[in-house]
């Protein structure tokens, strides 16, 4: 069964990118516009990575990632942040990597990859 | 909470994660914020011209060149003064530390943020990382001083986990009464976290565990008796690590996602022999990634409506 | 135009008029029209007539030309051994041809006057050491500098802050609010390290009245703080008048003498007041001169005395030293190389020479002490003083004056130089800044707070654990 991803970005065209990526490489992609989404996101069905943005208007990144933590379900699920400040890269605990936009498609899909297989 | 905040800033992009800061919260909590600028050191003698503390360059502090850093102060903000026509822009000539300290006093702020100082050009470890203008400021403040060094350690949308970081010092009653104000306010979290100095009991290989082990109990069971009947009605997690105090800290922080560190600043002048890379306290503004409130004074403690009224 | 807007014979005395000064940048305004100001003959000469008295006449006559007194003059000296510095020459060149012309004298001679009297002489009195008649050169150049001040030919700097002390009876913007306040508050912020520490105001009877420099409230008011806990650990029963506290005076540098009587009307009346046993000054070595020297006599008193009897900072420390009031941890005491600066003003020109070096023998380490040469009251000028500091048209001239103390102090090896004066303790800041010698200097409080042995009573509570709830 394919791996599922959620990418949780406010910006639609990363969202679309990211999913086409992903699905190219066959992986499940789904995608959320904003915090509030994805934790509804989350509650339906876990995914097996979460690629996180972090300056979100209505609740960024790390607000979204404490709020999960709570749940508990967090600890489970890696994250890889995608962030277009690079002041930003360590803010979410637990992330197994961190990428800058613009960032190296390659380079994401091999971390990708290591993280949580084909 | 925080019905006035001071934001002092050297209006240069050091201070933009403080700026967020800011201005984040004065948005949460509907504060009234003033921008303040210290604009130079007074110079010669008695002439008027004053070092400028950006450029380091003499200049003539006359009414022109003070519309001038006033007009910069509202180019640099007119993003956050565009959605907050209420703030207040203020520029003054002095010693900058001293100068925050007179505005605080006369608007009687209920908190003081600050960003970066500017002059950390010669490395990262010079000491006084955050410059000797924080630890002047935390030391006299009447009010809660918060600093925000880095991007990293922003406001990210609340305070729900916060954790007090505790050496039982009498300055840490106040930090004490100002955490769990606030965790109370927001409907949040309260942590407290007392870290056992190895170096400090001794060579840490010769140390056996169940001596550490015996200390870190009696901690914990400290912790409990001096705060914990205050704590009544709010969430708490107590805990005891073993270690250097601002990594444990900084540990803390990043595994159980807390959003707002307060802690007391040490008042005596932290002796650069011992402590070659400052305080505890600034070592934690420089790593935590969340934004740190120094609190030595119980005089200005948020008002919390039916709550426990400042002191 | 024989009057300008900004440049003009009417001292500034109105805080609308201060502040159309102060807008006018480094004073580009004000010096251009200068150039333009015209000399009123007749009233310069009126004046001459009433106010030089026999002894400067007497002193301009016989200046037998014998050329002593140049290498007495630190600015001869720093200035190539110019003739033209020559402290008999300077005199001579103009008040002596005031005087031979009757005062008859144009625009371009008053301003040569007034570069002479402000930038090339700081008023140090030394150079009257050295005369074998005993003419005193300095106390002429401050005669010269009233006469220009009369005819409107003063520094821009200089007009401002005796404007100062027309307005607020202190040489900077500081009210009478404005002080109470910062010493409401600086008692405040103290509480934690010296709880019950007070800065009385307007004490009555108290056996100390205390004056400081408006700097001090303005910018420095922890200087303030370090004054009251020195009085606090020596048990000073003292107070700070509300009114009359800036014992320093620009408008002597100036030679604003109606403003310097105001000064000194002002804190006498503060004495006439609170009646304390004795005023206090603050580390200042013109404040003490103007105040307490000359002050009486600007103010019309017969016996040439202030009201009650005054002391300079010096003489206190030296006093709590001796009687034990504060002492000193003897582990404490400097261990570097340092040397003491002695400010013309109470050194020279008030002989506190060894009250000073008595100081010295509690707070220095045997050993460690390295005069400066020539030293005591033969030392040289700061290089700022007579308000050279702070004249921006100047600033060259001030910084090559500078030289003279380096010199000193690079001879001594010192690391640190004491200066209790704030015109000396500026001078050598900027010394430091120009020329990078490599030394630390401060005024006396900061050391002594350092050193003291706090009393038990006066220490805080321990930082305590706190006691389980």
């Amino acid at each position: 069964m394919a791996k599922k991803i959620l990418i949780v970005d406010d910006d639609a065209s990363i969202r679309d990118y990211l999913t086409t990526l992903f699905e190219d490489n066959g992986y499940a992609a789904r995608s959320a516009g904003s915090g509030a989404d994805a934790l509804k996101m989350l509650e339906q069905d876990a995914p097996d990575l979460i690629t996180l943005d972090i300056e979100m208007p209505e609740m960024t990144g790390p607000w979204f990632s404490r709020t999960v933590a709570k749940g508990g379900t967090y600890d489970r699920i890696p994250v890889i942040v995608i962030t277009g400040h690079a002041g930003l890269q360590y803010v979410i605990p637990k992330a197994v990597a961190s990428l800058t936009k613009p960032f190296d498609q390659a380079e994401l899909l091999r971390i990708v990859r290591e993280t949580i297989g084909q | 909470m925080f019905g006035k905040i001071l934001f002092a800033t050297s209006a240069s992009p050091a201070c933009d994660s403080a700026a967020r800061v800011a201005f984040d919260m004065a948005r949460k909590y509907g504060s009234q914020i003033t921008v303040f600028h210290v604009l130079g050191i007074p110079g010669k003698g008695d002439s008027t011209r004053v070092v400028d503390v950006r450029t380091g360059e003499e200049v003539d502090a006359d009414q022109e060149y003070i519309e001038g850093v006033h007009e910069e102060l509202r180019t640099t903000y007119a993003k956050q003064l565009a959605e907050f026509p209420s703030a207040k822009l203020e520029v003054a000539v002095g010693v900058p530390f001293r100068e925050v300290l007179r505005e605080a006093r006369k608007d009687d702020v209920d908190l003081i943020v600050l960003g970066a100082s500017t002059r950390q050009e010669g490395g990262y470890y010079k000491r006084g990382i955050v410059g000797g203008t924080l630890h002047k400021i935390a030391k006299n403040a009447r009010c809660p001083v918060l600093t925000v060094d880095r991007p990293a350690a922003s406001f990210w949308g609340g305070f729900s986990n916060v954790l007090f970081a505790t050496d039982f010092s009498k300055a840490s009653d106040s930090a004490f009464q100002f955490a769990q104000s606030v965790a109370r306010q927001v409907g949040g979290e309260m942590h407290i976290l007392n870290v056992l100095e190895l170096a400090k009991i001794g060579q840490v290989a010769a140390l056996t565990q169940e001596g550490i082990e015996a200390k870190l109990m009696e901690a914990r069971r400290k912790i409990r008796a001096v705060y914990g009947q205050r704590t009544e009605g709010l969430p708490l997690t107590v805990e005891v690590w073993e270690g250097t105090p601002y990594v444990e800290i900084t540990k803390y922080v990043r595994e159980k996602g807390i959003d707002l560190v307060v802690m007391a600043h040490s008042t005596r002048e932290v002796d650069p022999d011992e402590r070659p890379f400052g305080s505890t306290m600034e070592q934690v503004i420089a790593r935590a990634t969340c934004p740190v409130i120094s609190v030595n004074r119980p005089d200005k403690l948020p008002q919390a409506e039916g709550g426990e009224a400042g002191a | 135009m024989p009057e300008g807007t900004l440049c003009n014979k009417i001292p500034v005395s109105t805080e609308e008029d201060l502040k159309t000064l102060l807008s006018d940048t480094r004073g580009r305004k004000y010096y251009a029209e200068m150039e333009e100001l015209e000399v009123d003959r007749a009233a310069l000469w009126a004046t001459i007539q009433k106010t030089l008295k026999s002894r400067m006449r007497t002193w301009l006559d016989i200046c037998a030309r014998c050329g002593l007194c140049a290498d007495a003059c630190f600015l001869y000296s720093v200035n190539s051994n110019d003739p033209k510095w020559v402290p008999s020459y300077k005199i001579q060149s103009t008040l002596g041809e005031m005087v031979r012309r009757k005062g008859d004298v144009d625009n371009a001679f008053m301003r040569y006057t007034m570069e002479v009297a402000w930038s090339r002489c700081t008023c140090c009195n030394r150079c009257a050491m050295y005369c074998p008649h005993g003419i005193d050169m300095g106390v002429m150049m401050g005669y010269v500098r009233g006469l220009c001040f009369s005819q409107g030919f003063v520094p821009w700097e200089l007009k401002i802050g005796s404007g100062m002390h027309r307005v607020y009876r202190a040489q900077m913007d500081v009210t009478t609010e404005d002080w109470v306040e910062t010493c409401e508050w600086m008692a405040e912020e103290q509480q934690d390290e010296w709880p019950g520490l007070e800065i009385p105001v307007d004490k009555e009877g108290a056996d100390i009245m205390y004056t400081c420099n408006a700097r001090e409230p303005k910018h420095y008011p922890e200087d303030l703080a370090e004054t009251a806990i020195l009085f606090h650990i020596a048990g000073e029963n003292w107070t700070v008048p509300s009114e009359g506290w800036e014992q320093t005076c620009l408008s002597m540098f100036a030679g604003d003498w109606a403003a310097c009587k105001m000064m000194a009307d002002n804190v006498y009346s503060a004495m006439e007041r609170l009646k304390p046993k004795r005023m206090i000054g603050t580390e200042c070595g013109h404040a003490h001169r103007c105040t307490v020297v000359e002050g009486p006599y600007w103010a019309g008193r017969r016996d040439g005395k202030p009201p009650v009897e005054c002391i300079h900072y010096v003489e206190w420390v030296a006093e709590a030293l001796r009687t034990g009031k504060i002492k000193i941890d003897p582990a404490k005491r400097i261990k570097v190389p340092v040397t003491y600066q002695d400010s013309c003003n109470y050194i020279r020109n008030h002989g506190l020479a060894e009250t000073a070096r008595e100081i010295l023998t509690y707070l220095v380490e045997p050993g460690y002490l390295r005069e400066m040469t020539p030293n005591k009251e033969h030392n040289h000028c700061c290089g700022g003083g007579g308000g050279f500091n702070g004249i921006g048209m100047f600033r060259p001239q001030r910084n090559r004056a500078l030289l003279m103390k380096r010199h000193q102090i690079v001879q001594t090896g010192a690391k640190l130089v004491i200066s209790p004066c704030h015109n000396c303790w500026d001078a050598i800041r900027d010394l430091e800044e120009e020329y990078a010698i490599g030394i630390e200097w401060s005024f006396l409080k900061p050391l002594l707070i350092k050193m003291a042995i706090v009393p038990e009573h006066l220490k805080p509570k321990e930082d305590e654990e706190l006691a389980e709830a």
